[in-house]
């Protein structure tokens, strides 16, 4: 038995868009496998599917030479497969001890034997050199590296044979780091199989025996760690056809309307400058947690600001809350429509109306001037293609594409200058996102500035006129117009240079 | 699904579940008044319907402050006690303070300190709500119990009696009990029909109504989209506290009387109203006409179990069960327009 687990021909797909494409990936027994690949590139549905959190569409999976149905989360627990989420699934307010056995409490018997359930958990935190860690302590006095050794631990109470982690490190600091990878490594000499997801290639160097790469849904290769280096990873991870999807503007692109200056905020946001002028895209492109989204929040008032500039048309401004933001002409598009963009179960006009109510409004009693606003809805609707028959339907009625359209419309109302995008065509379909990519375009046209936060890099590159690169909470470096490439947008988010 | 799709025709242009889906608290209102004039020959005369309307009518001003604060996806526990410490205040000055011997403007600064009363007591809840950000429920229920509290301290557990000979007391009395001199509708339902309309108006044609609905509906949208989230939570506490107090005047008025246990579990029927006329406890999803139909639907209910001379007990067992046909019946055709 060469490998412990294979998965072949994987294939997925979320209502008409490719997750994952035939995918074969295979681990062997004790080796720590990294799974890499740019934001969306399948390796978290990879792990869903393999923890039966969801199912594949087609494809097999094969463990320890058995061909094994996971259909749910308890069909992988019985054949030894752990995967481990960047949230932990811990009832914090429970001990450690409570934790570790929390699926199987009472440890095979009919009621709970406390005194066996702690030695049991004291047993496995000795095993992996942790025995400092109280069992009987609150998992939420814990720091971050601890909550995830205790995680581990749960999943070692079970016999587990594959251990995956994604993004084990993404909140520790280096000390914690180096404590989980000798765990990490004691795991690997008992014989688990380890796939390690990352965007940290650093550490994958440092832990890693093999690396396999993942790009757009498709398995491209698996390498030695011994046999590669930083370069060529990334050219397995770039690679792509650019066609003239992206509509073609002639927008003269004029004086800078809005600066930060060293902008600080948590660590999420660390000494960020940039400029932007009127009629130009400047996109924002990072590795998710880069601090991007975090960075824009700050602009627009809703997170606090440490330290930090800034001006619009040469003018300070201080933002304080949304309110401001949209009064100084800054508007954001949030990248999660349900929960921040979009009042679902109001209708469309309510909705395109939100942000700029004021201006349908008058008298003692602030009364809304429903024809107006009807109006101005309807001509929203027909300038953004927003495709409904009747706008006082509700607006989760409509595709996610239109539900982005009117996201699009509501952030216009309050006609801002600058718009910060946020994921502009996240979960929409290929049709709508060339219809978004007009309404930027038409925007541009009427002088505003546009920054586009985005994962793809094809849209980072078929859009922008600049590119800022984040990396952990700083810009890593700016790319102009005809510096932008994969290569190069990878490299400065993976900080390879 | 394709069996419905001849029906609509029949009624315009509308899809037949949409209108019945919008429009079931008027059909089961109907229903029960064809039921209980067919089971009651008592039910359908002027005097027991105006008797509906006066006993029901400080339900439905309650039900307009219930309504804007479940609209905003929270709960007021409170309005039951705050009717209570409205009622007594009122009794108390009226007869330990004298004022009841003014004419009118006796039970104008009577009505006014009320009011200044229950506005108090619900921006004390608004507050802690909105700006606090502590649960509803724990809020209102607290001080729900310190309002009782505050009632046995006024009225040292004793009920007030308010005095026939007091001019300005009488006024108030002829006001909550009787009806104009012509038809005699009762006038405690002109002036909930009045602020029904208002509230109505205010809800569907202003800045305020239309931000109260889109906080309850989602609520972290309407802070990106640059509103004051805060402020649309916390003054629908206080809308509810001024019907409250208005509630407390009017069934003191209309009994006469203020007991330490006034309004005690009024917030319940009255909730109850609100959601048999389709109000969402989650907040996003309500009308104030509705609420106020919802709120007859339950009245109509008591009084043909009344009318029929049915017990305390099977009565409050039926309600109970209506209440939960009302919300199973609005969720279920809710998921279903939702999977269309």
């Amino acid at each position: 038995m060469e490998n412990r687990l294979e998965m072949k021909g994987i294939t997925k797909s979320f209502g008409g868009v490719h997750a994952l494409t035939s995918v074969n990936f295979s681990v062997r027994p004790g080796e720590i496998h990294a799974l890499i690949g740019e934001n969306g590139a399948g390796k978290s549905t990879l792990m869903r599917i393999l923890s039966g959190a969801c199912n594949s569409d087609c494809g097999e999976i094969v463990i320890n030479g058995r061909p094994a149905s996971i259909k749910s989360p308890m069909d992988s627990v019985k054949l030894g497969v752990a995967v481990i989420y960047q949230e932990y699934a811990l009832a914090t307010d429970l001990t450690v001890a409570e934790n570790i056995f929390l699926d199987n409490i009472t440890t095979g018997g009919k009621i709970v034997n406390w005194k066996r359930l702690e030695r049991k958990a004291q047993e496995l935190l000795a095993k992996l050199n942790f025995s400092d860690i109280d069992v009987n302590a609150k998992v939420s006095d814990f720091s971050m590296a601890y909550q995830q050794v205790v995680e581990i631990c749960k999943g070692l109470s079970k016999d587990i044979s594959i251990l995956a982690l994604d993004e084990p490190t993404a909140l520790l600091s280096n000390k914690e780091v180096d404590k989980l990878f000798e765990l990490l490594i004691t795991l690997k000499d008992r014989g688990v199989s380890i796939i390690y997801i990352s965007h940290r290639l650093e550490e994958i160097f440092q832990i890693s025996d093999r690396i396999s790469v993942l790009k757009d849904g498709c398995f491209v290769g698996t390498v030695d760690t011994a046999d590669t280096d930083k370069q060529s990873l990334v050219g397995m991870m770039v690679g792509r056809n650019l066609n003239d999807y992206y509509p073609k503007r002639e927008v003269k692109i004029g004086d800078v309307i809005f600066e930060v200056n060293n902008l600080n905020s948590g660590k999420e946001t660390k000494n960020v400058s940039f400029n932007i002028r009127s009629g130009e895209i400047l996109g924002l492109y990072g590795l998710v947690g880069s601090g991007r989204t975090e960075t824009a929040l700050a602009i627009f008032g809703l997170r606090s600001i440490s330290s930090g500039e800034i001006f619009l048309e040469g003018k300070k401004v201080e933002i304080k809350n949304p309110k401001e933001a949209f009064r100084h002409g800054i508007g954001y598009l949030s990248e999660d429509r349900k929960h921040t963009g979009l009042l679902l179960d109001m209708s469309i006009k309510h909705n395109i109306t939100l942000s700029a109510i004021d201006k349908f409004t008058s008298g003692l009693f602030s009364s809304i001037n429903l024809k107006e606003e009807n109006n101005y809805a309807l001509g929203e609707v027909e300038k953004l293609a927003i495709h409904t028959n009747n706008i006082n339907n509700l607006t989760s009625s409509l595709s996610g594409g239109n539900q982005q359209k009117v996201a699009i419309a509501k952030v216009l109302a309050p006609k801002c200058k600058v718009i910060i995008m946020d994921e502009p065509t996240r979960g929409v379909d290929v049709g709508s996102k060339r219809e978004i990519y007009h309404i930027m375009n038409m925007l541009l046209e009427r002088g505003c500035a546009i920054l586009m936060i985005s994962s793809e890099m094809e849209e980072i590159i078929g859009m922008c006129d600049r590119v800022l690169v984040m990396h952990e909470g700083t810009i890593n470096g700016e790319l102009d117009k005809s510096e932008i490439n994969e290569t190069r947008l990878i490299s400065l988010a993976m900080e390879v240079d | 699904m394709k069996s419905y799709k001849k029906i609509p025709k029949l009624i315009g242009n509308m899809e037949m579940r949409e209108w019945i889906l919008k429009n079931r608290v008027i059909i089961v209102l109907v229903f029960l008044v064809i039921v209980s004039t067919i089971m009651s020959p008592h039910f359908l005369t002027i005097t027991n319907l105006f008797n509906i309307l006066r006993q029901y009518s400080l339900y439905i001003l309650m039900a307009i402050g219930m309504l804007f604060v479940l609209l905003t996806g929270g709960i007021d526990l409170s309005q039951g006690s705050i009717v209570g410490i409205c009622g007594l205040t009122l009794a108390i000055t009226q007869t330990s303070w004298g004022w009841g011997e003014q004419n009118g403007l006796g039970l104008l600064m009577s009505i006014l300190l009320c009011v200044a009363v229950g506005m108090t007591f619900g921006a004390f809840n608004g507050l802690l709500i909105a700006y606090g950000n502590m649960l509803p429920f724990i809020v209102t229920l607290a001080t729900s119990t310190v309002g009782r509290g505050i009632c046995y301290l006024l009225s040292n557990s004793r009920p007030v009696r308010l005095m026939k000979t007091n001019n300005s007391s009488k006024l108030l009395m002829h006001i909550a009990s009787k009806g104009d001199p012509v038809l005699g509708f009762p006038y405690g339902a002109t002036v909930a029909i009045v602020f029904v309309l208002i509230f109505a108006w205010i809800l569907k044609y202003t800045k305020y109504g239309r931000m109260t609905i889109a906080t309850g509906s989602n609520s972290s949208a309407v802070r990106f989209a640059g509103i004051d989230v805060k402020k649309y939570t916390f003054y629908p506490y206080v809308l509810s506290g001024v019907f409250a107090a208005l509630a407390g005047i009017i069934l003191t008025g209309r009994t006469a009387n203020a007991t330490v246990d006034a309004g005690t579990g009024y917030e319940f029927d009255v909730i109850a109203g609100c959601i048999i006329g389709g109000a969402s406890l989650n907040g996003g999803r309500g009308s104030v006409l509705y609420s106020a139909i919802g709120m007859l639907t339950l009245a109509l209910i008591t009084n043909i179990l009344n009318l029929l001379s049915l017990g305390a007990a099977p009565q409050q067992i039926i309600k109970g069960i209506i209440i939960l046909v009302a919300v199973f019946m609005s969720d279920s055709l809710k998921k279903k327009n939702a999977t269309e």
